[in-house]
């Protein structure tokens, strides 16, 4: 289970910072950063710049992103902001718009 | 990567919010929250984690450190290794022996004496 | 008259309007509208009534109280305990379906808290002692503010003469009621209702 679980119907609005893996299936607005890995359920909405070392969206990003790894956009996730990553995928079905740096 | 969905939410032993957390739902704190947490969910704040800003819950079971005023519409149980400062509001408030406790108890009941 | 020592008892049928202070430990059952300061352990009985401070080493609280608690080692209210007042001692409990409305401040075990701290009267020997300054203890507001750190605790040196300091705590100058010899069995005091807050 994940350390953290941030579920449908809660919201944060600040830093939000861990050393664990996030989920979060509700809202978090401000900065969300996590040494682990961040999910973003379907349910999902993040207005953050998000840091983590991978990120998986299925919900709804506005924001910068910044992963040591990977970032995954599932099909029916959206991801609107810049991503600097050392991979990124985007599956069919998926919603992206911003700018890519994978030059990492 | 298939994410399940949670009905309640987990803020993890090494997670640190600064800010405000609020919403549906019930909520355990592992970790640390500066701020407010205002949630129409039962609350846990578990021996390890801290909490500090006020505290709207439906109800809260306190073992970690709490600083800020506590308003719950049920009960309030204070662990005997929890530490509170502030003000308690609640239906019902429990205090185990062992707590470290300033509070300022705000409960509604009369009390009449035939002294 | 009974004297110091042992455990003393208030019995459900006696009143008692006046302090009551001395060693050891006592037991109420009965009601008692006074401030009550022994150096051993206090216990309220489900009907008992005290209308004023209670001091002692570990408090434990049944009955009904509209006044402060201070505990060296202990305050304990039970479930059946109703107490709008502030709860002071190194542990400090407070039982499911009690009901507590105050302050309540836990001290370290380095720092014991003793009695008399904030009813500011000090040691007489016996429980017959009953002064004659009996106070009614200010109703309690909704939400206190937490008390000021008390005075360092005087020493309590049982071989001194009771003496009275004066009262620190101007609301507490209510007129004070007649003053019974304690206990006086069946004794029953005129009714007097207090405002509950």
């Amino acid at each position: 289970m994940a350390g953290t679980v941030i579920g449908e119907g809660l919201s944060v609005e600040g830093e939000f910072s861990s050393d664990e893996e996030v989920v979060v299936h509700g809202s978090v607005r401000g900065t969300l950063s996590s040494g682990s890995s961040i999910s973003i359920g379907a349910s999902g909405v993040v207005e953050a710049d998000v840091s983590a070392r991978s990120l998986s969206v299925a919900g709804q990003v506005t924001g910068n992103v910044n992963s040591a790894d990977r970032v995954d956009i599932q099909a029916g996730g959206r991801l609107v902001g810049d991503v600097k990553a050392s991979r990124l995928t985007i599956a069919d079905g998926a919603t992206f718009k911003g700018n890519v740096d994978m030059d990492v | 990567m298939v994410v399940k969905r949670s009905e309640g939410s987990v803020v993890g032993a090494a997670t640190e919010i600064t800010g405000n957390v609020s919403g549906r739902g019930a909520l355990r704190v592992d970790g640390r929250i500066n701020g407010s947490l205002s949630v129409d969910g039962p609350v846990e704040v578990t021996a390890g984690s801290e909490v500090r800003g006020p505290l709207r819950a439906e109800s809260l079971v306190l073992d970690g450190v709490l600083e800020g005023d506590v308003d719950v519409a049920g009960a309030i149980s204070v662990g005997p290794r929890a530490r509170f400062q502030g003000t308690l509001r609640g239906a019902r408030v429990t205090i185990a022996a062992g707590a470290e406790v300033q509070a300022d108890l705000q409960t509604d009941f009369e009390l009449k004496l035939s002294i | 008259m009974k004297t110091m020592n042992d455990v003393s008892v208030i019995s459900k049928s006696t009143v008692i309007r006046g302090h009551l202070r001395g060693q050891g430990s006592v037991r109420i059952d009965g009601r008692v509208g006074g401030d009550v300061e022994v150096t051993g352990d206090v216990t309220l009985g489900p009907d008992a009534e005290v209308d004023g401070s209670i001091a002692g080493a570990t408090l434990r609280i049944g009955g009904s109280v509209k006044g402060d608690l201070t505990g060296s080692d202990a305050v304990l209210v039970e479930a059946s305990g109703r107490v709008v007042g502030d709860l002071r001692a190194p542990r400090v409990g407070i039982a499911e379906g009690a009901l507590v409305r105050g302050s309540v401040q836990t001290e370290g075990v380095s720092a014991p808290q003793r009695p008399a701290a904030r009813s500011a009267h000090v040691g007489s020997m016996s429980m017959s002692s009953v002064r004659s300054q009996a106070a009614t203890p200010p109703p309690r507001r909704v939400a206190p503010p937490p008390p000021p750190p008390p005075p360092p605790p005087p020493p309590r040196v049982v071989s001194e003469a009771p003496k009275v300091v004066a009262k620190s705590i101007e609301k507490k100058m209510s007129p004070p009621p007649p003053v019974v010899s304690v206990p006086s069995k069946g004794a029953r005091g005129r009714k007097k209702k207090t405002a509950s807050r």
